[in-house]
């Protein structure tokens, strides 16, 4: 079921999305993929682990 | 998800091995368990989150005395005993199968603090057990553990999620479901990240001092930033509480034959209070959005005459517009003829004075931008007028509506000096408490209020300092590699913020839309749910000519609950087939066991409930003693039974009164409470069709 205020849901955030440069959206799947896989620790475990593991994977990023 | 079996082993009550097929057709989805109080339905219950997540409910007393209390009095010393449960399922075209037990020697009379072993195997298609790694992870994607209150519902709990604390839960449920967690905490995480990338920045010599000094007022502002939001929400949590006992106080009051009246005619004072003010808040939204576009007309009052003047000056000196088109001096040389037949051959004093006058001529550019020049700044004289008239429009709207708010304020004012002085001492008291309800409630909104001013100053404050950090001439390649990546990392928070407010929102637009369908079928009321955009269940009468909130009787609050996990269920089957795959969230379909739903209430409120349950999920085990049921709910769900057991209470006991001793189901006769028996415990038997 997609009506009409779905479609539109959907097509906000892919002009989200699409106005992003290509490095935040990088960010954003890293960071998600990162924050999946340590849902089940703790919200302050989670923090530190995110917050040092994001860190070395925007060394990509130039 | 689907249920197959559950297997217990000396668990608790239930002695020996026993087992449980689950009824899976789509026409007979339900499966019945008869037992009677306190003979082993809720342990039944926990056992599907003890299997799944290692977790009892709070309300299960000696929670160490997993190993059935016979078993271990009755072995010798040092024999190793064992307690599990084992549940089959299929989920996502695989059949698993999940173990959780525990292993000890017996020693003393007491059972050491358990140590549950966890297993999870995947059946193969050729029918052999595979395990499957990180057990726990693997089933809290499958069923979330924050979810499980959802799909494993004790109905004498269940109810609190139409209460106001039940807001909370309800936002948590719908966050896990659409995997809003991940993204959530992301937002959270993200400024940390940037924090430290921050710190490994190196500014040129001079500075690096001004730097340091940069990032520690960046830190201490984010401190206070989150202090404010702490004081806001525990605000908001209090002004929830308020507006509740307001809520209820005003029932309370409709509910008083004295103040009925009374308490009536102020519910449509503060219905149309609010609306005025709405209209009011609009045509102030309007006149602020006129005032932004057109507000400078107002700064223009002799410019356009000033203008126009200047032009006029200039065409009376045959200027404007010009006398002589250059395209038509371009066309004369390029024919090599004048239009009096003069030749223009290269070189003659004729085309050079043509070429002259070619420098002087007007651009149809300049013609054109003359004209519109001249249109424009005629039209803003009236374009003022027509401003001020909106103005006034505006102005002379807010007024009336402020009159008229103030008109009904008074009179909601003078309702309670009323209902203050009527001779009932509960309806004075009512009064009373709601006054200083409301009195408290509005000391939370402007806490709030200031919270968020501060916010905004701070977070304004914080973007001044970013943007100091972000000017500074860094030292060297890497601190320039640094702030890109912090700019690709804020950038990330901004569009990720946004997302998860389109999509909490739209789930909840869609769930509210599914709880109004589902109670609608079942409700005994002409009452109409909504799932309030701060994700509050609310319950509304219609009757009348204004909303008011419904009183929430047991029955009604059982049959809301129901709609709202109903309507979980439907999102998350929704939500696989739907293709929404952006942010990963739980899909499927999802069974839901139930213990107690018919405790408490009325007999039409049982035969609406045992017609709901079978709609409201493809699988439904439901956990009752047949008092509870009564015979209106094995007559409604009778065409949905798929499977039924009993549940065969014994106790040691012989002074039990009014024990219900057999059970008589589809013509045959099971024990149900089996009084001075050789032991204490639970036994389950398959009901023959």
């Amino acid at each position: 079921m997609t009506d009409k205020l779905d479609q539109e849901e959907i097509e906000q955030i892919q002009e989200i999305l699409s106005g992003t440069s290509a490095n935040a959206y990088e960010v954003i799947r890293m960071v998600i993929a990162l924050e999946r896989e340590n849902l089940h620790k703790s919200e302050a475990l989670a923090r530190n682990t995110v917050r040092d593991e994001m860190a070395k994977k925007v060394e990509g990023i130039a | 998800m689907k249920f197959i079996s559950v297997e217990l082993e000396n668990f608790r009550p239930y002695q020996g091995t026993q087992k449980i097929s689950f009824a899976q057709a789509p026409d007979t989805n339900v499966t019945v368990l008869w037992g009677t109080n306190g003979g082993g339905k809720t342990t039944l219950l926990n056992a599907f989150t003890w299997a799944l997540y290692g977790v009892l409910s709070s309300d299960v007393e000696n929670q160490d005395q997993l190993i059935n209390t016979t078993v271990w009095n009755n072995a010798p010393e040092g024999t190793p005993l064992t307690a599990s449960v084992t549940i089959e399922f299929e989920h996502g075209n695989h059949v698993y199968i999940v173990k959780r037990s525990v292993y000890t020697p017996k020693h003393g009379p007491f059972q050491p603090r358990p140590r549950p072993e966890l297993q999870l195997w995947r059946r193969e298609s050729g029918g052999n057990l595979e395990p499957v790694l990180n057990p726990s992870g693997h089933l809290d994607q499958i069923m979330p553990q924050r979810l499980s209150r959802f799909f494993f519902v004790n109905g004498e709990r269940i109810e609190a999620l139409v209460k106001h604390e039940g807001g909370d839960d309800v936002r948590e449920a719908v966050k896990t479901l659409l995997g809003l967690e991940a993204m959530e905490r992301a937002i959270m995480h993200l400024p940390k990240v940037a924090e430290k990338l921050r710190r490994g920045m190196k500014a040129e010599d001079a500075s690096q001092h001004k730097l340091d000094d940069l990032l520690r007022q960046l830190e201490d502002t984010e401190r206070m930033i989150q202090e404010q939001q702490r004081r806001r929400t525990a605000a908001e949590k209090e002004q929830k509480h308020f507006d509740a006992e307001i809520k209820l106080l005003n029932l309370r009051m409709t509910q008083l034959t004295e103040a009925k009246e009374l308490q009536h005619n102020r519910y449509r004072l503060e219905d149309q209070l609010k609306r005025v003010q709405t209209a009011r808040q609009e045509q102030e939204e309007e006149r602020a959005k006129l005032v932004g576009t057109s507000g400078f007309l107002a700064f223009l009052p002799t410019l356009p005459g000033k203008v126009l003047a200047a032009c006029e000056e200039l065409r009376e000196r045959g200027e404007l517009p010009a006398p002589l088109k250059r395209a038509f001096i371009d066309e004369l040389i390029e024919r090599g003829e004048c239009i009096c037949g003069t030749p223009l051959g290269e070189g003659s004093p004729h085309r050079a004075a043509l070429e002259s006058w070619r420098a002087r001529a007007g651009l149809a550019e300049v013609e054109a931008a003359w004209n519109q020049l001249r249109g424009t700044v005629e039209s803003i004289e009236e374009q003022r007028v027509q401003m001020y008239d909106a103005l006034r429009g505006f102005d002379g709207r807010i007024a009336e509506a402020q009159e008229e708010e103030r008109r009904l304020e008074h009179g909601i004012g003078e309702i309670g000096i009323k209902l203050k002085r009527l001779p009932s001492e509960e309806v004075v008291e009512t009064e009373e408490k709601l006054e200083a309800a409301k009195s408290a409630r509005d000391e939370k909104v402007a806490v709030i209020g200031a919270a968020n001013a501060e916010i905004q100053r701070l977070s304004d404050v914080k973007e001044d300092l970013k943007k100091q950090i972000k000017g500074l001439e860094v030292k060297d390649a890497r601190s320039r590699r640094i702030k890109n990546r912090i700019m690709a990392i804020e950038e990330a928070g901004r569009a990720l913020t946004q997302i998860l407010e389109i999509l909490s929102q739209g789930v909840r637009r869609r769930l509210d839309a599914r709880i109004r369908d589902l109670y609608r079928l079942v409700s005994l009321k002409n009452y109409e749910p909504e799932l309030a955009p701060d994700f509050d269940l609310e319950l509304w009468d219609l009757s009348g000519s204004v909303r008011v909130a419904a009183p929430k009787s047991t029955g009604e609050n059982m049959l809301l609950s129901l709609a709202f996990v109903g309507s979980l269920i439907g999102e998350a089957r929704e939500s696989q087939s739907g293709g929404r795959t952006f942010i990963q969230g739980i899909g499927g379909d999802f069974p839901v066991v139930m213990d107690a739903v018919f405790g408490n209430l009325d007999d039409d409120y049982r035969k609406a409930v045992a017609d709901f349950l079978p709609k409201l999920a493809s699988q439904v085990v439901i956990l009752t003693s047949k008092a509870q049921a009564g015979e209106i709910v094995e007559q409604e769900l009778r065409p949905r039974l798929g499977k039924q057991y009993v549940i065969t209470a014994h106790t040691t006991k012989t002074d039990v009164s009014s024990a219900t001793e057999t059970l008589t189901l589809n013509g045959n006769t099971y024990p149900y409470q089996v009084v001075g028996s050789n032991r204490t415990g639970a036994e389950i038997t398959e009901v023959r069709s």
